[in-house]
């Protein structure tokens, strides 16, 4: 009997070795927000802290605000030689205004900052001061030439907020799979990426916050795929009875108020769900759906109206779970 | 004293084949979590046959070995937790004087109510709960079996034993 | 099979009927608010039960109150008051950067992976 209990004990202590595959999770504060990596696999440990790092170098680079980076370097002088990574990220960023129509802007920092939205001491600039400070904004005539960046306009400034999360998620998702790894979700503080499947063959299941904050608009399974929401209300201000959200329209330098309450697209690219939830919340409604029908770009999207309507494209009319009654927009009605 | 060992030995290896044979060929009705527990039939056996002590030692062995073998540390915990709890009521309803099948039926009841308790613990659910009646009812169902087919066992061993 | 076993058998229905109703007709909603401190796990609430939890850390103090069923932070000495702007909250999560302070509901009886916002 006494010979059976080091025995036992060396049988576990083995099995316990074996299990090196497994899931790990971990959480920290980059780019402003709060991140979770959750990876699946052999080696789930190493892969998440390597994610964490890369997230970590890429915010270093891309943030406006911090007086490090590339882009706070890029938009004092007005032109500056650039990483690969941001250079090809700022082209990213303006094919994205192109296609928009202007929708997309990455060139509004200095009119955000008239706000108070960059350093939190929010005040309502006059017409006069927005009117001067669009006069900055020309994001068309930015040139990019082996990753040297002009700006062309002196004053221009740009921020890469609306389209870093989802450029970055799309980049670990990559960084993973080089690793051999087919299972991950990254949740960049309400942007979110999933690789392949749950380790089950089933989809991650992604709720979309309802922006009362008190349910879900609903839920949907996927794999592959960014998910990304757009919402002013996620930062705001309030002065004078008011509310002033946080997403700007680059025609008027006003909060946008298109009649649009949140905007979510799904897209296999973090980096065209992030810049299209930006857009299409800009465009509101009808123009979105617009966009949507007639683009070529492979997306979904979800559109939640100031009124309380709830609308999905066709291509998730199947994944879509929701307590709240929603309608199906269809392709072939816009055509 | 050698002839004990032996004999628990014998009844520990037959839960091991029983275990395993469950493990390979599971009798799922496909629902999680429920399973017809073969290896019960030793258990219950060696409850009547012998006595506590050996029922005790005999559950005891043969949850670790399969743990080790085809689980994982949570399943250990579960079977642990519903093995004894189950163990402990059966003990209780002998001694009521129950029969072989109303003994077992209760076992399998509690084993199941035992594997829920520890589910509950080890992940904070309290949602869990909603699971109970499909437990409850498939454990009063495959204890009623294991202890229909203990019944003949029991009556052979003690035939083997005073003839003898 | 005798009388007793059917006795028996009976009293344990009997009783695992009554413990089930009485469990599940008190159970209101299994959301729990979690609050998270720079990474480790502060602590978990229930959102059913109201209470107010105080967190001081070195950069400084958040007040949560969990209040009928949802959850806000009254207090805080950050700059922005941003956690504080937030308001109140029935899913999802708060988050403070500066305190990297993060209050999270947990739901147990779904299996959402990550909420968009």
């Amino acid at each position: 009997m006494k010979k059976i209990i080091p025995l036992v004990l060396i049988i576990i202590i083995l099995s316990g070795c074996a299990a090196v595959s497994g899931t790990y999770s971990d959480s920290f504060f980059a780019m402003d927000t709060y991140m979770t990596v959750t990876v699946n696999g052999k080696n789930a440990e190493k892969a998440v802290k390597d994610a964490e790092a890369e997230i970590k170098k890429l915010d270093k680079k891309l943030s406006a605000h911090s007086g490090s980076s590339e882009i706070y370097r890029l938009n004092k002088n007005g032109s500056a030689k650039l990483s690969r990574e941001s250079s090809e990220l700022i082209k990213q960023a303006l094919k994205f205004n192109r296609l928009t129509d202007g929708a997309f802007n990455p060139a509004m920092l200095g009119v955000s900052e008239l706000w108070g939205f960059s350093d939190k001491k929010y005040k309502v600039p006059s017409d006069k001061e927005l009117a001067e400070a669009l006069k900055k904004v020309k994001p068309e005539i930015i040139t990019v030439k082996n990753n040297t960046v002009n700006l062309n306009v002196k004053g221009m400034k740009i921020d890469l907020g609306g389209i870093a999360k989802g450029y970055t998620s799309e980049k670990i998702v990559k960084l993973l799979k080089k690793q051999g790894i087919d299972s991950a979700l990254l949740n960049l503080g309400g942007n979110v990426q999933a690789l392949g499947s749950k380790p089950d063959g089933s989809g991650w299941n992604i709720a979309i916050e309802n922006p009362n904050k008190k349910s879900y608009l609903g839920q949907l399974a996927v794999k592959d795929k960014a998910v990304v929401t757009s919402g002013g209300y996620e930062r705001y201000f309030k002065k004078n009875g008011k509310i002033y959200y946080h997403i700007l329209n680059s025609k008027t330098g006003k909060p946008a108020e298109s009649g649009l309450k949140s905007v979510t697209v799904i897209s296999g690219s973090g980096t065209l769900a992030d810049a299209l939830s930006t857009s299409l919340f800009v465009m509101g409604e009808d123009k979105a759906v617009k966009f949507w029908a007639k683009s070529d770009m492979n997306f979904d999207i979800i559109l939640y109206t100031t009124d309380g309507d709830l609308k999905i494209s066709e291509g998730l009319a199947d994944k879509f779970k929701s307590d709240i009654n929603y309608s199906v927009i269809k392709r072939p009605d816009y055509e | 004293m050698a002839k004990r060992i032996s004999k628990i030995a014998v009844f520990t290896a037959l839960a091991l084949i029983l275990s395993y044979i469950e493990a390979v060929l599971p009798f799922s009705i496909g629902i999680p979590g429920v399973k017809l527990g073969l290896s019960n039939i030793v258990t219950v056996t060696a409850l009547y046959c012998f006595g506590v002590k050996e029922a005790v030692g005999i559950t005891l062995i043969r949850v670790v070995i399969i743990g080790i073998l085809f689980g994982n540390i949570p399943s250990l915990i579960y079977s642990l937790s519903g093995a004894f709890l189950s163990l402990i009521t059966m003990i209780i309803c002998k001694k009521l004087k129950l029969s072989v099948i109303g003994v077992s039926a209760i076992g399998g009841v509690f084993h199941n109510i035992g594997q829920l308790i520890a589910a509950a613990f080890m992940l904070y659910s309290e949602a869990l709960i909603y699971y109970y009646p499909v437990l409850f009812i498939s454990g009063l169902v495959t204890g009623f079996l294991i202890g229909l087919a203990s019944t003949p066992v029991i009556k052979n061993l003690h035939k083997i034993k005073s003839g003898s | 099979m005798n009388k007793r076993d059917f006795v028996a058998i009976g009293a344990v229905i009997l009783l695992s009927v009554i413990g089930f109703l009485t469990f599940t007709l008190n159970q209101k909603g299994g959301d729990f608010v979690k609050i998270t401190v720079d990474k480790k796990t502060y602590g978990t609430y229930p959102l059913s039960k109201n209470d107010e939890i105080n967190i001081k850390n070195d950069s400084g103090f958040n007040t949560v109150v969990i209040e009928n069923g949802e959850v806000y932070i009254k207090d805080a000495d950050c700059r922005d008051k941003y956690c504080v702007n937030q308001g109140k909250i029935k899913s999802g999560s708060i988050v403070c950067l500066p305190h990297k302070l993060v209050v999270e509901v947990v739901s147990d009886n779904d299996s959402i992976d990550a909420v968009v916002k």
